[in-house]
């Protein structure tokens, strides 16, 4: 017969709520759904049929949120050109199960969907891919481009005010944040998916990638003083972020998947910061170099950073580290949607290369990086390199 | 109508239904997450350890066998994600924290609460043992088989378990009078 602390136990773990962020939950959903529909031996025809029906789930998403932009959506101002130069194809260049891979190293970008490579090595100042990897969008001079992934053509074509050095469309693709430079400054934009809109929403901000929250309605930069800002694409405020850790000069900053949760990094510190104000800020150091910044999980993210690769686990409280050293500079780095690959810009010599590699778990035994494509063969490159993976 | 069993919904999923694998998730998302919340002790690892176990679950249809349960093999998924993430948690360097958090658990009344948080400082073997014992209603001999233990381990854990709660109650008992 059961005594009253098993009944009580019995009770109180059964009654236990479920305290998962409705977040948390449609990101595993997805994730899940995404597993279970990965091919399998003698699944080939059913693998097919499922990547069509999530193109094309994808492009009814983003053609029901251009239009519900108010704006026309692409197809209806679109200038059907001739399909994009002739590449070399270059099968290397996407990595396996990827929608679409893109590398800008240098002024030069690579573009690749497992239909076409798009560009190969031609001279950009800005890539971005949108979710779903339905348009691309790239700059070149003081033009802004969205190509269709999947044909090529130019949808929409805009010009701005300076030269485009930056670009990041919002998780939901309804809005674009760019950079561009003229007389010597950084502006941040923000636009609608539709290349309308255009806002200026700082007209003095460092040269550094901004990010979106996962809500898509506020994205984080760099001002040109150093400190954080979040503008919130609703209200138009700008809120500027107290500083902590030590950090100068931020050169990377990544909102996390499913909250407001923050990393900033700069060349030696790391700063996770709560922005929704709920949780206290998490500091860390790491070895000095450029840094890189990919989430994997709602509570875990790697940085990179000089030739060491960390991966960090938040916890209640505090923050677990566990750090993979190579033997070449990381000059770029991203991860794959379900985190668990992860895309890296090794240098060393002054050559380049782009490499896939399983994420290194967390576990007992240090783990080696295990490398499971190259992406791109040794080539010059001098400056950081930046790659997206959808 | 009749519900599906698991067993059917693991072989629609794998056959490629969209709809039967987001039942199948619906399904087990609780439970699951209960499991992860209460063997981690942590509420923000439990969404980590949960949304791994079901792509690892779900990745792996094709070698689950439709005649056992699904219930007992997405749990010891579970269960090894958040033993996994334990057990490295040996060699992670803590960092410097600029203040503690808030208390974990919510909506969970007090004395419920001081039960859950003395669960969550049994040793991890104890743990797991209680949570799927009086958390998931597996019998002894169930969860032998599912964690590949001698049944008669499992009921030395669960009592010893028991004990431990009932010092940390006689304990919690003391500091009110």
């Amino acid at each position: 017969m059961p005594s009253e602390l098993e009944r009580r136990l019995e009770r109180v773990l059964n009654d236990m709520p479920v305290e998962a962020s409705s977040e948390a939950h449609d990101r595993a959903r997805a994730a899940a759904l995404a597993a279970a529909a990965a091919p399998a031996p003698g699944r080939g025809s059913l693998w097919r049929i499922v990547i069509a029906a999530a193109v094309a789930m994808a492009l009814v998403t983003t053609g029901v949120t251009l239009a519900a932009t108010g704006a026309r959506p692409f197809s209806d101002t679109a200038t059907v050109t001739k399909p994009p130069q002739a590449a070399p194809p270059h099968t290397g260049l996407l990595p396996r199960g990827a929608r679409a891979f893109s590398i800008l190293a240098d002024g030069r970008a690579w573009v690749a969907t497992p239909h076409r490579v798009l560009l190969h090595g031609a001279p950009r100042s800005a890539i971005a891919v949108s979710p779903g990897a339905v348009y691309v969008l790239e700059a070149h001079g003081r033009t802004l481009r969205a190509v269709a992934a999947g044909t090529g053509r130019v949808a929409k074509t805009q010009h701005t005010a300076g030269l485009a050095t930056a670009a990041v469309w919002s998780p939901f693709p309804i809005r674009i944040a760019y950079l561009t430079e003229a007389g010597g400054h950084q502006q941040l934009h923000d636009e609608w998916g539709t290349l309308s809109h255009d806002y200026l929403v700082d007209p003095h901000v460092a040269a550094v990638a901004p990010s979106w929250r996962w809500d898509s309605l506020a994205v984080a930069y760099v001002r040109a003083d150093g400190r954080v800002a979040v503008h919130t694409a609703t209200s138009g405020h700008n809120t500027v972020i107290p500083p902590n850790c030590g950090l100068r000069h931020p050169t990377a900053l990544a909102f996390a998947p499913t909250s407001g949760l923050l990393a900033i990094a700069d060349r030696t510190r790391l700063r996770i910061v709560d922005t929704t104000g709920g949780a206290p800020d998490v500091c860390a150091a790491h070895s000095p170099g450029a840094p890189s910044i990919a989430w994997v999980r709602p509570h875990q993210l790697f940085v990179a950073a000089g030739a060491t690769l960390y991966r960090y686990l938040l916890l209640q409280p505090g923050l677990g580290t566990d750090a993979t050293t190579l033997p070449s500079r990381i000059t770029g780095l991203t991860a794959s949607p379900d985190g668990r690959r992860l895309a890296l810009a090794l240098t060393s010599g002054g050559s380049t290369r782009v490499v896939a590699a399983t994420a290194p778990p967390f576990s007992e035994q240090a783990t080696p990086l295990h490398v499971l494509q190259l992406l791109l063969p040794a080539r010059p490159v001098a400056g950081p390199v930046a790659l997206s993976w959808q | 109508m009749v519900e599906p069993s698991d067993g059917e919904l693991v072989g629609r999923a794998h056959r490629g239904s969209r709809d039967a694998a987001a039942m199948l998730f619906e399904r087990h998302w609780g439970g699951a997450w209960r499991l992860a919340r209460t063997v981690s002790g942590r509420r923000d690892m439990a969404d980590d350890i949960v949304q791994d176990a079901f792509e690892r679950a779900f990745a792996a249809l094709g070698r689950f066998d439709q005649s056992r349960p699904f219930a007992p093999w997405l749990h010891r998924i579970v269960i090894n994600r958040a033993l996994d993430l334990l057990r490295s948690e040996r060699r992670l360097v803590g960092l410097d924290v600029a203040a503690h958090p808030s208390a974990e658990w919510r909506d969970v009344s007090a004395d419920d609460r001081a039960l859950l948080e003395a669960v969550a400082t049994l040793t991890p073997q104890r743990r797991v043992v209680t949570v799927l014992r009086y958390g998931l209603g597996y019998s002894p001999a169930e969860i032998a088989r599912m964690l590949e233990l001698p049944t008669g381990t499992v009921n030395s854990r669960l009592a010893r378990a028991l004990d431990d709660l009932r010092e940390r109650e006689r304990e919690r008992d003391a500091e009110r009078t």
